[in-house]
């Protein structure tokens, strides 16, 4: 369990902090979204979740981090490279920038972490064939594309096999297809008990594999609740953040005067 | 005699007898080595030292004979400037494809292939800013995402793959860093006086 508790936290040479009284608690195997207008506090969050914030960003932290009940301030950030890992929205600065292929970027974290060599290679395969993304192997990472690259980082980031995973939009560069992938090899791993924390703007994609979703705005969470209440709030527009489209949907069907059940019968996915 | 003979009698079989041109010879020969043309540095160098020999005036209007793949072209562009002209001929179809392909990719990475140095400069610039901006401004993303992955861990990483090293190769390495030290020791008690 991953557990923020009650904490502010105030960037360097800031005048206000960007987080404040913030208290979460991620169980295992449950897959949070966070959601909010840019400038909300989403990254920070997830910086102060992954031990980053303040640890390599600097800044002020008040309140505590708790992995499995353990806090964690007196860790070192590479103590908690394996229990907490995290993914960032750019793929391009997320890459190692040593590795010649993307088998040896994906084996990057479980060597530095000095994993047995043939744990590496199993991890690598298995992060590599949970995003589909085998055929990639040989290939000089520098050379692929946005998307293949962002895929890559977080096969990387699996192969650290955390048992708390920090996502700050990591589809922002995929296409549908790559969303979904992702997608499903979050919904693998949250499977296999780790929890996940998922800052995202496309709500779509917090509907599909988020269990709970937290909102936040100005630095403070307004609304945390069932993923299908949340993002169902009529609040959410004016917090910056748009509805998921089965939401908007059903918003426009209610302005034509057709029945819910017309609607489900539509394609008989739409969340209640 | 042989090797001349025996490039003689190939070329001939390929192109049917004896009866081609001395030009049909010319285009056969350079249009083979087209794809390989410019890995010979020196066509370039000629080029580039024949314009510079010519010291053309800005306006000037140049006729470049068996161009090539431009080695000399492109210079004697940059020399006369916007106001001047400047027309490359070849007999091989397959190098002046070649010259087009070379300033079509210059102008498609954004470099401009024509006039005065500054502003062929001028044009690179907007190319390198934002690379050397990048690397200068997201230093802290990537500094954090090498720390998530453990790469600030202190002791022993596991490799993949040992490089073969024996123990001849362990024995040369050490005593290259061995000698290191020593040849500054030798040289500051001055005993390689000798090598002056």
């Amino acid at each position: 369990m991953l557990t923020l508790e009650s904490f502010t936290y105030r960037y360097a040479g800031a005048r206000r902090p960007s987080l404040q009284e913030v208290s979460l608690e991620l169980r295992d195997g449950e897959v949070l979204g966070l959601a909010g207008a840019s400038e909300a506090g989403k990254t920070t969050l997830c910086l102060v979740a992954s031990g980053l914030a303040p640890r390599t960003v600097g800044g002020s932290l008040a309140g505590r981090v708790l992995l499995d009940g353990e806090d964690t301030t007196p860790l070192a950030m590479h103590e908690l490279a394996g229990r907490v890992g995290i993914a960032f929205a750019s793929p391009a600065t997320q890459l190692s920038g040593v590795a010649a292929t993307v088998y040896e970027e994906v084996a990057f974290g479980p060597m530095n972490l000095g994993v047995p060599r043939d744990d590496v290679i199993a991890r690598t395969e298995e992060a590599l064939a949970a995003l589909r993304i085998e055929s990639l192997a040989e290939r000089d990472p520098a050379q692929l594309s946005g998307g293949q690259q962002q895929l890559v980082a977080i096969a990387g980031l699996l192969a650290l096999r955390p048992a708390h995973v920090v996502l700050d939009e990591p589809t922002a560069q995929l296409d549908p297809a790559g969303t979904a992938m992702v997608a499903a090899a979050l919904a693998g791993l949250a499977a296999t008990g780790a929890s996940i924390l998922v800052a995202e703007q496309k709500t779509d994609l917090l509907a599909a594999i988020c269990g709970r979703v937290v909102v936040l705005d100005a630095g403070r969470v307004v609304l945390d609740g069932l993923a299908t209440d949340v993002l169902a709030n009529p609040r959410l527009a004016d917090l910056g953040v748009a509805p998921p489209a089965s939401v908007r949907l059903r918003r426009a069907a209610d302005g034509m005067g057709l029945s819910p059940a017309a609607l489900a019968r539509l394609d008989g996915s739409l969340a209640p | 005699m042989g090797p001349r003979r025996s490039w003689a009698a190939a070329y001939h079989d390929a192109a049917g007898g004896l009866r081609m041109t001395d030009q049909d010879r010319v285009v056969a020969t350079y249009t083979a080595a087209a794809d390989t043309f410019d890995a010979l540095p020196f066509w370039h160098e000629y080029g580039r030292r024949t314009v510079q020999r010519l010291a053309l005036a800005p306006g000037a209007r140049v006729l470049d004979l068996c161009c090539g793949t431009g080695a000399a072209t492109l210079p004697a562009a940059r020399a006369v400037g916007p106001s001047g002209s400047v027309l490359g001929v070849d007999l091989t179809p397959a190098l002046v494809e070649r010259a087009a392909t070379i300033t079509a990719a210059q102008r498609a990475r954004g470099l401009d292939t024509e006039g005065s140095i500054w502003r062929r400069l001028r044009g690179v610039l907007p190319l390198a800013g934002p690379v050397l901006l990048g690397s200068i401004t997201e230093v802290e993303e990537r500094t954090m995402a090498l720390e998530a992955r453990g790469f600030t861990r202190p002791g022993r990483r596991t490799l993949l793959w040992w490089p073969p090293d024996s123990a001849p190769q362990r024995l040369a390495r050490w005593l290259l860093l061995l000698a290191v030290p020593a040849l500054v020791v030798a040289r500051s008690l001055g005993w390689l006086g000798w090598l002056r």
